[in-house]
């Protein structure tokens, strides 16, 4: 026994603050008797000894106090995670502190293979609902890379979800610590879980029961066969089989799901009576522990050995919904498995997205002249619903779809350790964007215009017929697939053809310097390369569909914008015809009329809106003013300018090249002045939204994530955007 | 007022101890007539004659310096205690302060980043400045009012 490491049998029942919550469960089981693995504890002491003697205490306390985590958007809480996570993946063991852990992982156990998992203190108590928080590792072999994981496991102390409910945690830096539990890994037949009180019924007991391990049967890949037993007299109600098609199967480290024999998927992981000795052993820890128990176990000759017992509590948890007042668990069910993501992107290639195509030109191809007023109104009503329902499969489906470089970018740090934790990133870009392939187009009809200024003024008099055939054919192009863009949603309710909006753009755009995004062929090869070299074999091809998935899920994720950008200008053509419609009425401006306002006017002659938009209106300028704006750093960089406030898309057109883009959120709508810009300043967070993946594409400093953004900036103000560290300054004097 | 020269090893010792021992200073920088007052992160070289600190390119106190290399630095003792009065030492320090470049940037960036090793990423970043303080005089207050000069040139 030392300060560091305890064997299971030497550990005293009130340590739990140096053990954790699922050591001690499982000692308390070991003093009852009941078979568990052999193993041995790295307690809370080696977790504060590595942080003092490497100063993690202090960076993770920087890390912490950057920004305030109420105002933090929960892609900033990840990236948080995820830098604190690479902090403790860059600092390697105190050597004393490495040897002793080395000793006693090979003393302890040999070539063994091992299970590495999470024993925070308090973790597990009655009542505390928090499972699935911290990290645990199955089949890790030889006490390198047991050291390795017992990091990762003290890592996820700091994971995303921690962060989220860390005040109901109480996570703080100088209190919070992790102990690992280092265990023998035991290959059962069979394994499961099995539930004193069924957290559907409280009358039942329930016991799943997988081939193999259970690992599938924990993160739910694998569907468990079922027994239902009624919780007191314990007699068996049913039993419900699975469709049983895999099993988790152990490869050189780690674990892989592969299909189950003829012969194995035929036949129940348990027999009815082995079924009824799982809940017999879960029993005994509830008696122990006093309450429900949940708890995990594993079936071999000798019977069954015990891995794990909690409080059945920390099952229940609450449904994911974007709409719900705590949005956390909604947030938690973004994170998802590698299986997961690949099932969903197949959905979003085959289904979702031509879907929203084929409804935004059905959309387009009705003719909307021939309604009469009632049917236009049930028009732009139908429209609404319309776009409301792929608005929300677009936050049911494509949104946790960008989990997809959040998965990456942790595997991707795990195995290169970079110096900067979102290198990553690097490797996904130069993708072909929707976005950037617009602005290419806008770009190529600039280098015309820049050639031949007469062309823009034909365009701005609609006189196409006056400009070259090569033009004409690429204003067509660019008029058929993205004029609608540039319409800011209710400004201008004449500008039908896109022309109005587009003539100022190119003619800023011919006048600026040329701006380019960065094409596919970047050092982002070499990197590839160099990352796939660190595989073999059949490691290397799951790399490379890790690598794969990330790079869909970063081009997806700024696509669906653009398609979901076409189904909205459709209910904005529907609405203008009825806004044109009540011009004709002699209703002076309809401009500023909502859609559901045009729609009440369309039916009922006597509708007038009440107020006129006010809610547009920019902030107030406080009186205490801001000179430094700490955000986060999205692309590096430092530029310096007068700030372009855009409080609503039609403050656009005022912006001069040369300025810095100030925004709430860059919107596909908005993209197309960013050739133009200096630099991004951006109120929503994070370092894989929208904004920041085309200001990398540009190369442009840009910051998100500052808070208030748009009302702590005025236009004119002149500021610097510091890319590398995140900080937005704004000069005080009007000369800088 | 006791007078120390360079030679006064004890005088050194105990300016040497206090810079040790603090992270933390005063910089006094003017903008025109304007005196300007900020609190920096320091690490001063082993001789004595310089100490380094780092600050964002944007920043007032940079601005001032590029117009002004003539500085103040305060590097104290005080625990915000009744007791500072006697106990807490005050070290002013008079200089002037320049970029460093070049290699040196290297060096002295590694030096910094050794005294606050969190701070390294800003450190690292291109938008930060170092700056090397030359120090022409330091005034070391002890005991309420004892004080004593150090001059370095």
């Amino acid at each position: 026994m030392s300060r560091w490491i305890v064997t299971l049998p030497e550990i005293d029942i009130e340590s739990e603050a140096a053990v954790g919550g699922k050591t001690l469960a499982l000692v308390r089981m070991m003093r009852m008797r009941l078979p568990i693995p052999p193993g041995i504890c790295i307690t809370t002491h080696a977790y504060r000894d590595y942080l003092h003697a490497t100063g993690l205490t202090e960076r993770i306390r920087f890390e912490l106090a950057r920004k305030r985590f109420s105002e933090m958007r929960w892609e900033e809480v990840w990236d948080t995670a995820l830098r604190i996570r690479s902090l403790f993946g860059r600092t390697p063991l105190p050597l004393e502190m490495a040897d002793a852990l080395r000793r006693a992982v090979s003393g302890r156990f040999g070539d063994h293979p091992l299970v590495v998992r999470s024993s925070a203190p308090g973790e597990d108590a009655p009542g505390s609902s928090f499972a699935g928080l911290h990290e645990s590792f199955v089949n890790v072999r030889g006490p390198d890379e047991a050291l390795e994981r017992i990091r990762r496991v003290w890592a996820s102390l700091w994971s995303d979800a921690a962060l989220l409910y860390r005040r109901e945690l109480g996570l703080d830096v100088t209190r919070s610590a992790m102990a690992v539990l280092v265990q023998e890994l035991v290959v059962g037949e069979a394994s499961g879980v099995s539930f004193t009180a069924s957290p559907v019924a409280e009358d039942q007991a329930i016991v799943e029961a997988v081939h193999g391990l259970n690992q599938g049967l924990v993160d739910g890949t694998i569907t468990p066969d079922r027994w239902i037993f009624a919780r007191e007299s314990g007699a068996l109600l049913r039993h419900e089989p699975a469709v049983r098609e895999q099993q988790i199967l152990l490869r050189d480290t780690g674990t892989v799901a592969a299909p189950l024999s003829p012969q194995r998927a035929g036949r129940a992981p348990l027999t009815n009576r082995q079924a009824a000795d799982a809940l017999a052993l879960a029993r005994r820890c509830e008696i122990t522990h006093g309450t429900p128990q949940d708890v995990e176990w594993t079936s071999t000759d000798d019977g069954l050995l015990l891995l794990q017992t909690r409080p059945i509590t920390a099952r229940v948890t609450p449904t994911p919904d974007p709409q719900a007042e705590d949005r956390r668990p909604w947030y938690r069910s973004l994170t998802r498995s590698f299986a997961n993501l690949r099932a969903l992107r197949t959905r979003i290639e085959e289904e979702i997205l031509p879907g929203m195509q084929a409804a935004a030109r059905a959309l387009a191809e009705e003719p909307l002249r021939e309604l009469d007023d009632p049917a236009l109104a049930t028009e732009i009503e139908r429209r609404r619903e319309v776009l409301e329902q792929w608005r929300q499969c677009y936050w049911e489906d494509l949104i946790p779809f960008a989990h997809g470089m959040r998965l990456f970018g942790q595997y991707y740090n795990d195995v290169v350790r970079p110096e900067d934790p979102h290198e990553f990133v690097e490797l996904l870009v130069g993708g072909e964007l929707l976005s950037l392939e617009r602005n290419r187009l806008l770009e190529s009809l600039a280098a015309m215009a820049r050639a031949d200024e007469a062309l823009l003024e034909h365009l701005a008099r609609g006189d196409l017929a006056a400009t070259p055939p090569e033009f004409r054919a690429l204003w067509r192009q660019f008029e058929q697939r993205f004029a609608y863009q540039l319409r800011p949603d209710g400004a201008s309710p004449g500008a039908a053809s896109g022309a109005t909006e587009a003539v100022p753009l190119l003619r800023a755009l011919a006048r600026a310097p040329q701006r380019a995004a960065s094409q596919p062929q970047r050092p982002a090869r070499a990197m590839e390369e160099a990352f796939l070299q660190r595989f073999s074999g059949a490691q290397r091809d799951e790399a490379r569909a890790r690598l794969e998935l990330a790079r869909a899920s970063y081009r997806l994720r700024d696509d669906d914008n653009v398609y979901l950008g076409r189904i909205q200008a459709q209910l904005q053509r529907a609405a203008d015809e009825g806004r044109a419609r009540l011009r004709r009425r002699g209703e002076t401006d309809p401009g500023p009329f909502s859609d559901q306002e045009v729609e009440r006017a369309l039916r009922d002659a006597s509708f007038r809106p009440r107020t006129a938009r006010d809610a547009m209106k920019p902030t107030e300028a406080p009186a205490v003013r801001p000179r430094q704006i700490v955000g986060q750093p999205a692309g590096p960089g430092i530029a310096q300018g007068p700030a372009r406030v855009v409080q609503t898309p039609t403050d656009l057109r005022e912006l001069v090249a040369g300025e810095i883009l100030v925004c709430d959120a860059l919107s596909p709508a908005m993209t197309h002045v960013i050739p133009l810009v200096a630099g991004l300043v951006e109120r929503r967070g994070g370092m894989l939204i929208h904004g920041a993946i085309i200001a990398r594409e540009y190369g442009l400093p840009c910051v998100t994530g500052v808070p208030g953004a748009t009302g702590r900036i005025r236009s004119g103000q002149r500021i610097t955007v510091d890319g590398f560290t995140g900080i937005v300054t704004i000069a005080t004097h009007a000369t800088g | 007022m006791p007078a120390a020269t360079p030679s006064d090893e004890h005088v050194q010792m105990q300016i040497r101890t206090l810079l040790d021992e603090q992270r933390f200073g005063v910089l006094a920088t003017r903008d025109g007539e304007q005196p300007y007052a900020s609190l920096i992160a320091i690490s001063p070289a082993e001789d004595l004659r310089t100490i380094f600190f780092g600050t964002l390119r944007a920043t007032r106190k940079l601005r001032n310096l590029m117009r002004e290399p003539r500085a103040a630095l305060l590097i104290d003792s005080r625990q915000n205690l009744a007791a500072d009065v006697a106990e807490a030492e005050a070290l002013t320090v008079l200089g002037q302060v320049q970029e460093v470049a070049g290699d040196q940037a290297g060096r002295v960036r590694t030096l910094l980043i050794a005294q606050a090793p969190h701070l390294e990423r800003f450190y690292q970043a291109p938008s930060c400045a170092l700056l090397a303080f030359t120090v022409e005089r330091y005034i070391r207050v002890s005991r309420f009012q004892e004080v004593t000069e150090l001059v370095m040139r």
